[in-house]
Formats: C-alpha cells, sequence, structure tokens
C-alpha cells in the first residue's frame, strides 16, 4: 500500500527518515512520498533521507527556528497558523497515487504532540483518502509534562484521525542504554513493523496474486471504524529457498512454482500458528489486552514455500476465539529469497488499554501539580516582592 | 668483469677515440701506419709469448726520407727480429737485436725499403702490480720513430694482460661473485665484501681474495634467495589479499542480500 509520510516533530521526523531508508533499502515501494515539518530547524537539517524540499520549517516568526520547548498548545496555534506552509509541500505530493496519509509524531513534546492533530484535521478536509496517525508515547520516566502532552495530544489525535496506530515508548525502553542509540534501535524496530504490515498490500511486480495475499483495502477495512490500533510481531529464521542448492529448490525458483510439498507442511502450519501466537501474546507496539479489539489484519510475511493457508487460516481462527472479534482478516505477504518468515497482527480499535488509562492518570495529576505549584509560586512570588507590611509603594 | 667496469672502459675507449681524431685533425700525427699486428688476448708469466707489428707508409708526415727506428719490451730475454719489405711486397733484408731495447734500425727510401715488419720474442714478466679492473698488463712493445735531427714519434705501444696461475683463480672467484652481486642488485653486505676482495687481490693476497670472493657471492645468492622468498611471500600475501577481498566482497553481498530482505 502507498504512503504519504508526514513527519511532526523530531521523533515523527526521525522515524519518516528511517521509513524512506528502509523503503528504498528493501525496495518495498510503500513510501510515496515523505514531509518532514518542525519548528526546530537543526531537528529537520538532522534528517538524511527526506527531501529537502520536503522539509517544512513552521513558527518561524514565533520560535525563530529554535523549538516550541514542549508546549504543544504553542505547537497546535503554530501549525494552524502555518498550515497553508505544509500545505505547500504536501501540494508536490500526486495523492492520486497514495492510497493514504500517514502522520507520525512523538505526542510527549510539543511540536509534534500539538501540530499532528491540527494537521490531521486539515488532511481529512482537504482529501478523500484516510488519514492514520502513528503516535509515539513518552516512557512513563520522562516526566509530568511530556505525560500530560501526550495524554492530550492522544486525546485530540485520536478524534482527528481515521484510525491512530500507537507506539509505547515506555514499553520498548531499555535500561542503561543512551537516549539517542536507543532511539535508533527503537525508531528500527517501528520501522520494521510497520514496514511489513504496509509492504504487505504492495504485492512484487511480477509476482502472481495469489487469493489469499493481503491487499491494501483489506489493510483500510482493517483500519476503517476508527480507535486506536496496535501491532504485534514475531519472526523466525527459515532455510531460504537461495541458500537451497538442491535442483528441486533451484527450478522452483526459476519457475516460480513453489512447491509447498516440498517442505513438511505439517512443520510449516505449526510454525505459522506458533508465530501467530507469539504476535498476539508478546510485545506490541502499545501493550494492551487483545480481547475486545473490534478488528484484526494477520499477515504473514515469508518465502512462499513456507507459507500455507491452512497455517494462515488456524491462525485467524485462533485470532478471532482471542479477540471476540468477527472481523478478523488474514492472509499472506509472499517475499521471495527471505531468510524468515515473520507474522504481523494488527489489532485495530483496542479499548482495554491500561497504559493509557495510567497514562491519563499520570497527566491528571500533573495537571493539577502544575497548577498548585503555579497558584503557590505565585503567593510566593508575591510574598517575595511584597514588604512585610505593605509600607513600600511601587513607582507608577 | 663486471658490466660497470666495461661501461667504464668503453666510455674511455670512446673518450680516447675522440682524443685521437681531435689530434689527427689539430697536428699532422706521425703519418707512419700500424698495420696488421699480432699481439696475445693475455698472458701468464713466464710463458714465451710473440708480437708482430707492422709499419706502412714510413715517409711522410713528417716527410722523411731516412730516420730509425727503436723498441722497448718488457718481455724478458726479448729477441727483436726487424724485416724490411719493397714495394711489391719482397723481403729485401732484416735485422736482430737483443735486450729490451732496441735501436738505430734504419729506415731510408734510398734503401727501397717500403714496409717493415717488427718480429719480437720473449718471456712475459713477472707482476709488478696486481690490478683488477683493469686488469694488471705489461708492455709487450713499444715502437719509435727517431728522425735525424733526435727526438722521437712513438709509433704503436703494445699492453697486454697478464697474470699467474694463482691470481687467475682468483680473477675468476671476483668475477663470479661480481657477476652474482649484480644478478642480486648489488645488496650492500655483498658488495662490501667484494670490495675487500678487490683490496686482497690488489695486494696479491690471492688466497684471501678467493676466499673473501666466495663469501661475497655466496652473500649475493643469500640476498637473492631472501628476495627472491620476500617476493614470493609477497605474492603469497597478494593472493591472500585477493581471496580476503573476493571472501570479504562475498559476505558483503550476503550482508547485503540480508539487509534486502524484508524481513531481516
Ligand atoms: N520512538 C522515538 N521517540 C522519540 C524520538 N525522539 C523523541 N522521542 C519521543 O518524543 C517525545 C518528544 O517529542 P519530540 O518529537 O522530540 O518533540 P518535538 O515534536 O520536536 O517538539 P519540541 O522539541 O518540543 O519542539 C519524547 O516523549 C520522546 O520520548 C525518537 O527518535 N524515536
Ligand atoms: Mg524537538
Amino acid at each position: 500500500m502507498k504512503l504519504a509520510l508526514i513527519g511532526f516533530g523530531q521523533a515523527g521526523g526521525k522515524i519518516v527518515d528511517k521509513f524512506v531508508e528502509y523503503d528504498s533499502e528493501k525496495n518495498t515501494d510503500i513510501v510515496r512520498a515523505a514531509v518532514a515539518v518542525n519548528t526546530a530547524k537543526a531537528d529537520l537539517m538532522g534528517l538524511e533521507h527526506i527531501p529537502e524540499n520536503n522539509r517544512v520549517l513552521i513558527g518561524q516568526s514565533r520560535v525563530k527556528g529554535h523549538g516550541v520547548g514542549a508546549d504543544n498548545e504553542l505547537g497546535a496555534e503554530i501549525a494552524e497558523e502555518d498550515i497553508d506552509e505544509v500545505q505547500g509541500a504536501i501540494d508536490s505530493i500526486p495523492v492520486h497515487e497514495v492510497d493514504a496519509f500517514l502522520v507520525i509524531a512523538g505526542l510527549g513534546g510539543g511540536t509534534g504532540s500539538g501540530g499532528s492533530p491540527v494537521l490531521a484535521k486539515h488532511l481529512k478536509r482537504i482529501y478523500t483518502e484516510p488519514v492514520y496517525g502513528l503516535g509515539i508515547l513518552p516512557g512513563s520516566d520522562e516526566g509530568g509534562i511530556y505525560t500530560l502532552n501526550a495524554a492530550r495530544s492522544f486525546q485530540t489525535f485520536v478524534r482527528e484521525v481515521d484510525n491512530l496506530l500507537v507506539f509505547d515508548n515506555d514499553a520498548w525502553r531499555k535500561t542503561g542504554e543512551s537516549v539517542s542509540s536507543g532511539y535508533e534501535e527503537i525508531n528500527e524496530e517501528i520501522v520494521k513493523r510497520f514496514g511489513i504490515l504496509f509492504g504487505a498490500g504492495e504485492v512484487e511486480e511480477g509476482g502472481e496474486i495469489a487469493e489469499s495475499v493481503v491487499d491494501s483495502s483489506e489493510i483500510i477495512n482493517t483500519l476503517t471504524g476508527g480507535g486506536v490500533s496496535t501491532v504485534g510481531y514475531a519472526r523466525e529464521e527459515v532455510e531460504s529457498p537461495s541458500n537451497n542448492s538442491s535442483g528441486g529448490g533451484l527450478l522452483s525458483r526459476l519457475t516460480g512454482d513453489d512447491d509447498d510439498d516440498q517442505l513438511d507442511t505439517a512443520h510449516t502450519t505449526n510454525r505459522i500458528t506458533s508465530l501467530v501466537r507469539k504476535a498476539a501474546l508478546g510485545r506490541l507496539t502499545l501493550p494492551c489486552e487483545i480481547d475486545g479489539a473490534e478488528r484484526a489484519l494477520l499477515v504473514m510475511a515469508g518465502p512462499p514455500a513456507h507459507l500455507n493457508r491452512k497455517g494462515i487460516e488456524r491462525g485467524r481462527k485462533w485470532l478471532e476465539e482471542q479477540t471476540g472479534s468477527m472481523e478478523v482478516r488474514g492472509g499472506d505477504y509472499p517475499v521471495r529469497g527471505s531468510g524468515f518468515v515473520a507474522s504481523v497482527i494488527l489489532l485495530s480499535g483496542v479499548t482495554n488499554v491500561p497504559r493509557i488509562k495510567e497514562l491519563q492518570q499520570v497527566a491528571i495529576e500533573a495537571q493539577d501539580n502544575i497548577d498548585e505549584i503555579r497558584e503557590e509560586s505565585e503567593d510566593n512570588l508575591n510574598d517575595l516582592i511584597q514588604d512585610d507590611d505593605d509600607e513600600l509603594e511601587s513607582l507608577f | 668483469m663486471t658490466t660497470t667496469s666495461w661501461n667504464h672502459s668503453s666510455r674511455l675507449y670512446a673518450v680516447l677515440a675522440v682524443c685521437l681524431l681531435l689530434a689527427a685533425a689539430v697536428a699532422p700525427a706521425a703519418a707512419v701506419s700500424v698495420g696488421e699486428t699480432d699481439v696475445p688476448d693475455s698472458a701468464a708469466v713466464g710463458s714465451e709469448v710473440s708480437v708482430t707489428i707492422q709499419l706502412t707508409e714510413l715517409y711522410r708526415e713528417p716527410s722523411l726520407e731516412e730516420w730509425e727506428l727503436a723498441g722497448s719490451t718488457e718481455l724478458e730475454n726479448p729477441t727483436w727480429t726487424v724485416v724490411f719489405f719493397d714495394q711489391t711486397g719482397s723481403k729485401i733484408g732484416q735485422e736482430s737485436f737483443g735486450g729490451q731495447e732496441f735501436s738505430g734500425a734504419t729506415v731510408a727510401a734510398s734503401d727501397d725499403i717500403d714496409q717493415i715488419e717488427v718480429q719480437l720474442r720473449g718471456t712475459v714478466p713477472s707482476v709488478t702490480e696486481y690490478t683488477y679492473d683493469p686488469h694488471q698488463r705489461f708492455t709487450a712493445a713499444t715502437l719509435e720513430q727517431v728522425p735525424p735531427g733526435g727526438g722521437s714519434n712513438e709509433l704503436a705501444s703494445e699492453e697486454v694482460p697478464y697474470f699467474t696461475e694463482d691470481s687467475q683463480s682468483a680473477r675468476s672467484a671476483l668475477d663470479a661473485a661480481a657477476s652474482a652481486i649484480e644478478n642480486a642488485g648489488n645488496p650492500n653486505e655483498a658488495s662490501s665484501t667484494f670490495d675487500l676482495a678487490v683490496n686482497a687481490y690488489e695486494s696479491g693476497n690471492f688466497d684471501n681474495a678467493r676466499q673473501l670472493a666466495q663469501e661475497a657471492q655466496n652473500q649475493a645468492e643469500r640476498a637473492q634467495q631472501q628476495d627472491n622468498r620476500n617476493q614470493l611471500i609477497l605474492m603469497g600475501v597478494g593472493a591472500l589479499l585477493v581471496v580476503g577481498l573476493v571472501a570479504g566482497g562475498f559476505l558483503y553481498w550476503r550482508s547485503q542480500q540480508d539487509s534486502n530482505d524484508r524481513l531481516g
């Protein structure tokens, strides 16, 4: 499926940058256009793969290219004021070739947190293509203001997009790692999962399209209906057909006729069902109870010889049972020559997400604290400035 | 003899030739020509050798109707025979002399003398000074024209390399060492041993010279082997490098395959 990616803020820009790299390296043809928007000039300059013309600096008159300093209200204001500049970059995108927009932002900061819901709203008003969001939640150790920003942005962002895919930094944080190298790895994980998910709808040229292959409409249908989505992933290394020196393997590779019987069918099936379980029960991009998810999509990716319908069907059924959803789609994503079989599960419309409740709780506390502290410090300031018996008079 | 010394002496000859040509152009040289000469290439000390020198064009430049022929040699117990021929090539007389110097053979046009052949026999003298390069020589014969008014013009001078059995075997060893050293690309150690060998040779210390020459040769050959070995090692290293590059390239290719793997 072809996407127009828009990264808002630093985190959003970096992830889109990684996405572009992945797309060209793996030749997946997902990224039809990539734009980065920021209030901080330095963040835009740090990008490597997004074309310079597609880097939009907004709010120059307000913050002089220095960012909004985690003030997401200011971020939202600036986005609104300068939406035409963002639109200018989007105008260069051949939107008719795009299946959907994906707006990516870290929700804990200022620029992306405030600006991405504004942009989503704007895009939805102008285009008929679906507008999805990918929101990054802050780590719980980042502090009250980030949590508060994220909670408020999350609420708004969900409302403005057709579906909000969520990635929780907190669930992926590793202890004892420098923040920047930590993000580098985290961003790779993000791109890997969403790359496979959206890559599934983009069938290789020349590859015959089997009925069972996932297409863009299945991804879109799973996301339609809105709400919050999370993604699970698991993979296993397999003997790739290109390492298989037997005549049969070579022949089947040449004719494109991968013979399932050659591999142990039962083994293949078992591997698939086990990968489905691992993906669903393992670490999700947003940890949650999968029970109650409204819709789900199972994508089994790998060399065709290692995929089979029976396995995918079993996995799909298992997902239906686990989620209680009647809308579970499943299909395969043939990746010739890969050394892995991977399962990616998109759970859409999840509702049982303790992490969001916790985030909101902490945010409310933070908000109260902030108000309290503000009042308190106002009092304190007055105490400081005013002489005890109010004998002094101000100049004018 | 090393090529270097050959080059050296050939250059010397060239310079000499140019000088002679210049001299011929500027001053009226003795016009008496040296015709056929028969001189040994080299001679062993104590051996009996003979030397023959022909002289023609006897009366030109300076145009003398009559003069005397004188000669000297370092050959021991020499006998000189001066044979006179007329214009038809017929022998018209001869004179004999003993001793390392002779003079007083009268050459006169009026006697119909048109050509002279000087024949000399004698014993090769012992060596006064050994030199390796150029080869030590002795003067086999010098012929001079003595005009009636006195003075003299040198007509011919023949020098012959000479040797003893000992000196010759030392020289062979030196020659062998020199060519080994040159083949090895003049390695330092061998070259300086060779210089010592030459010193020994030139002071007549032939055993020593032979030993040193042999050592120089060994050193040169070892150096060359080392060189060859180094070259082999270099080639081996080169081959390893190529293998490494190929293997590295393959691994890189593999890793690229991996990084191209959408699921990798
Ligand atoms: N996954 C991921 N999260 C990031 C990255 N960089 C920052 N974040 C998260 O994003 C939040 C900060 O948002 P940023 O994108 O840095 O902020 P911004 O949108 O540039 O806004 P300002 O800097 O305040 O102008 C924090 O909660 C971080 O946890 C990144 O490279 N990857
Ligand atoms: Mg920033």
